[in-house]
């Protein structure tokens, strides 16, 4: 028999408490960012919406596979999306207003285009803030059994794993979450068209090292339940998958901060795999990390 | 996740947010969509005024307001402000803005060590690139 009460106020303002933690968090390096700020003018508005609904997407995504109340698809996923990009469009708006990037003189144009840029990261970092900053989980009180605490630990682990497009969309959200903040950077097409080919082979070498010991050789926190199996067809095929999200997530990201516009494939893909460095330790350490 | 017995649900509070970020959300969508629609283009239209100058420590200092009317942003806006006096006398000044978003003013200053009240003062865009 369900029993309907309502959520305490004090509980609902520790939960935004914690977004706005968990926004600004992630997304400072963001905020202090010139590149971000101009891109927030230079961005035409069929991207910044394309932006805005990719967030969204993103957002149901972390919140049906791993936020506050994993494992379903009602409408409270629906209404704490739109939440949490609400959270990152105020924090965002403010922020930007305190570090002076938005006065009330700037064209509207401007001032709405770098909100956009800017709570892309924030709303999602507000997500994960929610559902990964609290001290103490509500499912952790109820189950306060005295004996084999880590056996139930471990068994609720196994029970609310996600399958595996859930992961794939969790490593994409941790991709996005840690590449956003080198995306917007001139350092990325500065190393891309300096690299040789020999060079971008050993970073794509890099990036799959590094997957491979965050997943399954460092006893990285809570990465074992997540993974499927030790074999080695089981391995390779999780980490390929991993860096492929990685390299997608680097790409539309790119693409966002205009970065391919007017460049050579062979620039483009440089990028891609400079920036997929990085967003392989979001798809892997980063996407433990978030769940 | 239903089968749980207890089901909490949204208090007033949360309600508000809720309803707050909708609106806001939409209003943004909004506005990017009539962005779109209405599909304004056009290369930047950079319209420049000078404001009268003052005299600081030995020469004078000429205020430039810059304004882009265009759709399009520039980038490192080269401008020149020549004065010519009533001798047939040129002096130039030049002064470079990194960005001039669109539909944004931005503020600069050029130095004379002529007076500019007694002469000819003119003003123009050298050149700019576009983002």
């Amino acid at each position: 028999m369900p029993s309907f009460h309502s959520r305490p106020l004090h509980e609902s303002l520790e939960e935004y408490g914690r977004g706005i933690a968990g926004g600004l968090l992630f997304s400072l390096p963001l905020l202090y960012t010139m590149e971000v700020w101009w891109s927030g003018f230079l961005i035409e508005s069929s991207r910044l919406l394309a932006g805005l609904f990719l967030t969204y997407g993103l957002l149901l995504a972390y919140n049906r596979f791993a936020g506050m109340r994993p494992g379903t698809w009602a409408a409270d996923i629906l209404i704490d999306s739109v939440e949490e990009l609400g959270l990152g469009i105020v924090l965002s708006a403010l922020v930007l207003f305190v570090l002076g990037r938005i006065t009330f003189e700037t064209p509207s144009h401007e001032v709405l285009g770098k909100i956009v840029v800017e709570t892309m990261v924030v709303a999602i970092g507000a997500s994960v803030g929610t559902a990964q900053l609290g001290a103490k989980q509500a499912k952790e009180e109820e189950e306060d059994s005295p004996s084999g605490e880590a056996e139930s630990r471990e068994k609720e682990d196994a029970e609310t794993q996600s399958p595996f497009h859930g992961q794939l969309l969790l490593g994409f959200c941790g991709a996005v979450l840690f590449a956003a903040n080198i995306a917007p950077t001139e350092e990325v097409v500065l190393i891309a068209a300096e690299a040789s080919p020999g060079r971008l082979l050993a970073l794509t070498g890099l990036s799959l090292l590094i997957g491979a010991i965050i997943l399954y050789y460092s006893g990285f926190i809570g990465a074992q339940p997540l993974i499927r199996g030790n074999d080695w067809s089981e391995m390779v095929m999780e980490i390929t998958a991993s860096y492929v999200i990685a390299l997608i997530a680097s790409a539309i990201l790119l693409w966002f901060f205009g970065r391919f516009d007017g460049e050579s494939f062979t620039t483009m893909l440089g990028q891609t795999v400079v920036l997929g460095f990085v967003a392989m330790l979001g798809a892997s350490a980063g996407r433990v990390l978030i769940q | 996740m239903n089968s749980e017995p207890q089901r909490e649900q949204k208090n007033w509070f949360e309600w508000l947010v809720f309803a707050i970020s909708l609106v806001l959300v939409l209003a943004l969508v909004g506005y990017l969509c009539r962005d779109i629609w209405t599909a304004r283009s056009g290369p930047p239209d950079i319209e420049i005024t000078l404001s009268p100058a003052s005299k600081r420590s030995g020469h004078y200092v000429v205020p430039v307001t810059v304004t882009n009317r265009g759709y399009e942003s520039a980038e490192a806006v080269h401008l020149e402000v020549t004065l010519k006096k009533k001798s047939g006398e040129e002096e130039r000044a030049e002064v470079e803005l990194q960005f001039l978003p669109r539909g944004s003013t931005r503020r600069a200053v050029v130095t004379f060590e002529s007076d500019p009240a007694e002469a000819e003062v003119s003003a123009r865009v050298l050149g700019h690139r576009r983002p």
